[in-house]
């Protein structure tokens, strides 16, 4: 592939200058195929979403181990099932929400993502007053799985 | 693609003749004088960049979970996350069920559904508390495996395998003790 | 020739003492080598043993993308092992001179070094150079491109998004005041070992295609290999650009995708381990 010898003869300097040009073009235009940008334009950091999202998860992973190791031995306690009745759908919440971000994320499904992600804070929310309602109108959670296990 | 290259070479090569015939003595001995011919046009940057573009469309993807060689690694966290989907949405439902079915005419209180549990055949209760058993221990105890990640520990990969195994044993032991019960 | 001559000063007793043994050496002069004055044993036999070709099937992915329209197919190729280097990429060369010249894939340094031939060797990621044949000739060796990438030509990923990757984050020693000497960066000998395990990789993307993380979401989680250099700066005492490189990965996909799935370490050809870097990043930002 040789480039016609009268334009190089005459403006070197624009025919190499027209040749990076269109070759960053073609690097950027991919078609519907999404490629990471270039020169990443700069985000102020989400504190929320990241690291503080991250260790919410653990923090409500961590409470889990006490609350079941203890409804395991031991055995219904009003105040332990009230916080088990909290505790346990917001980690729930929390995993269902990754699964959301993990298969459903914004930039491909933006429509299925935005009725997940509310369908899912309105189920949890629902969840949480079911639990509530269990525990004091019923026999409370610990009592219940007590009972049906050993049906 | 070849039939136009071929008509536009025998194309190039009738309008260089034409050219000399015509502008003999306007073209200067020694140098050639360039037509933006179509063949000349399709290897220029721009058309290659757009034969790029076109290529870069229909690639295909490579295979990825189909051809995957199944290790304990992606097995496990494909588990954690089944059981933790699996006993989640059980949860959910029966809460929910809890808070709608009442509304709808059924009784769905605790004490009907032990009834209900305690009417079933003996076979089908181990069945359904083996069922639910092992999901339910698996992902306790795998949780607490990447709890023990995050603070950075067993994190070599001797240390992985080592605690996935743990993790399996601990597991079946669990999950058969609490469907004993 | 030798034997008349000998023979000759045999006549001559006088003569024989004085001469046969100059005449002797002179004579045996003659003769191309020694051993053939020598008493004459079986010629040594110096041809290599022939070896029984051994063939193996080798099932290789191919695409052409002078025919999109075709969907990509398992090739099958028979290479004789016996007349073939050890390494599958001894075997792909192989292929590619005798059977096949239209093969298609990148190779390089032949030695582990350039990471120029990873593909999905037998379902796991590794260099092609590096992965040594299994001499079972019942089973056939199975041979994909790095997966879930978009495909050039048979076992060429393209790779573009994970450079670009790389360049986003940064891969260069940052300062916001200059050393304290004015001339160098001193590093201590400690401070050097944490580096150990982080600056040897390769960049072959083994590790962050055989994510499933990266898998689903490539175009905004970092994958394993790019955020194992991320640390790499983290971790390296002469930068000073930490908190800001941290800050960087600040958001829901470009660090926290990643869910401990491990595969990375077990994959990498190096023997590096990705996963442990990113908890170790993870953990900084935790405390941030």
């Amino acid at each position: 592939m040789e480039p016609p010898h009268h334009d190089v003869k005459k403006h070197p300097q624009k025919q190499l200058a027209k040749t990076e040009k269109k070759d960053e073009a073609a690097v950027q235009t991919d078609g519907p195929k999404e490629v990471a940008k270039d020169k990443p334009k700069w985000v102020a950091p989400n504190y929320l979403d990241g690291s503080f999202h991250w260790s919410y998860e653990r923090a409500a992973s961590v409470a889990l181990i006490p609350l079941i190791s203890t409804q395991l031995i031991y055995g219904p306690h009003l105040v332990l099932d009230g916080l088990l009745g909290l505790v346990l759908p917001l980690h729930l919440h929390i995993g269902f929400e990754a699964c959301i971000t993990d298969y459903l994320p914004k930039r491909k499904f933006p429509r299925a993502h935005k009725y997940a992600s509310w369908g899912l804070k309105a189920t949890s929310a629902a969840v949480i007053w079911g639990c509530f309602e269990f525990n004091t109108n019923d026999v409370g959670l610990t009592e219940f799985i007590q009972r049906t296990w050993t049906a | 693609m070849f039939a136009t290259r071929a008509v536009t070479s025998i194309v190039a090569q009738n309008a260089a003749r034409s050219a000399l015939v015509k502008n003999a003595a306007a073209v200067p001995n020694g140098v050639r004088s360039f037509r933006a011919t179509h063949a000349n046009l399709e290897q220029s940057p721009d058309a290659e960049s757009e034969i790029l573009r076109q290529q870069r469309l229909v690639r295909p993807k490579s295979p990825h979970l189909t051809i995957y060689q199944p290790q304990l690694t992606w097995y496990l966290s494909g588990a954690h996350r089944f059981t933790g989907v699996g006993i989640g949405a059980g949860f959910y439902l029966g809460a929910l069920s809890y808070l709608a079915l009442p509304a709808m005419g059924y009784n769905f209180d605790s004490a009907a559904v032990i009834s209900s549990v305690a009417a079933m055949p003996a076979a089908a209760k181990v069945g359904l508390k083996a069922t639910i058993a092992f999901p339910f221990v698996f992902h306790c105890i795998n949780g607490i495996r990447h709890l023990v990640w995050d603070t950075g520990r067993f994190l070599s990969l001797k240390g992985v395998y080592q605690t996935g195994y743990a993790v399996l044993g601990a597991t079946t032991v669990g999950s058969l003790y609490l469907a004993s019960l | 020739m030798s034997v008349s001559l000998m023979s000759a000063a045999a006549v001559r007793p006088a003569l024989r003492k004085h001469i046969a043994a100059p005449i002797a050496s002179y004579v045996r002069s003659f003769n191309s080598s020694a051993t053939s004055n020598m008493a004459n044993p079986a010629p040594p036999d110096n041809t290599p043993a022939k070896k029984e070709p051994l063939y193996k099937t080798f099932e290789i992915y191919r695409w052409n993308p002078d025919t999109p329209a075709e969907k990509p197919i398992l090739q099958e190729y028979k290479v004789d092992l016996n007349a073939c280097g050890p390494m599958v990429l001894d075997a792909l060369i192989k292929i590619k001179n005798e059977m096949d010249p239209t093969l298609t894939f990148r190779r390089s340094c032949r030695e582990g070094i350039c990471g120029s031939c990873a593909m999905n060797i037998e379902g796991g990621n590794t260099l092609a150079c590096l992965a040594r044949i299994d001499r079972n000739a019942s089973k056939p060796l199975k041979i994909y491109p790095l997966p879930n990438m978009n495909i050039v030509k048979d076992l060429v990923p393209d790779l573009t998004n994970f450079y670009k990757q790389y360049k986003s984050i940064e891969p260069y020693l940052k300062q916001k005041t200059p050393p304290t000497d004015g001339k160098e960066n001193l590093q201590s000998i400690e401070d050097r070992k944490k580096l150990d395990g982080l600056y040897e990789c390769i960049l072959c993307a083994c590790c962050s295609t055989s994510c499933p993380s990266y898998w689903w979401n490539q175009e905004e989680y970092l994958g394993p290999a790019v955020l194992m250099q991320a640390y790499r700066w983290m971790a390296d005492s002469r930068d000073q650009f930490g908190r800001e490189r941290r800050d960087m990965l600040q958001n829901q996909y470009s660090l926290y995708r990643c869910h401990t799935i491990m595969n990375c370490a077990k994959t990498c050809p190096k023997g590096l381990n990705p996963g442990k870097a990113i908890a170790q990043i993870k953990k900084d930002m935790a405390f941030d």
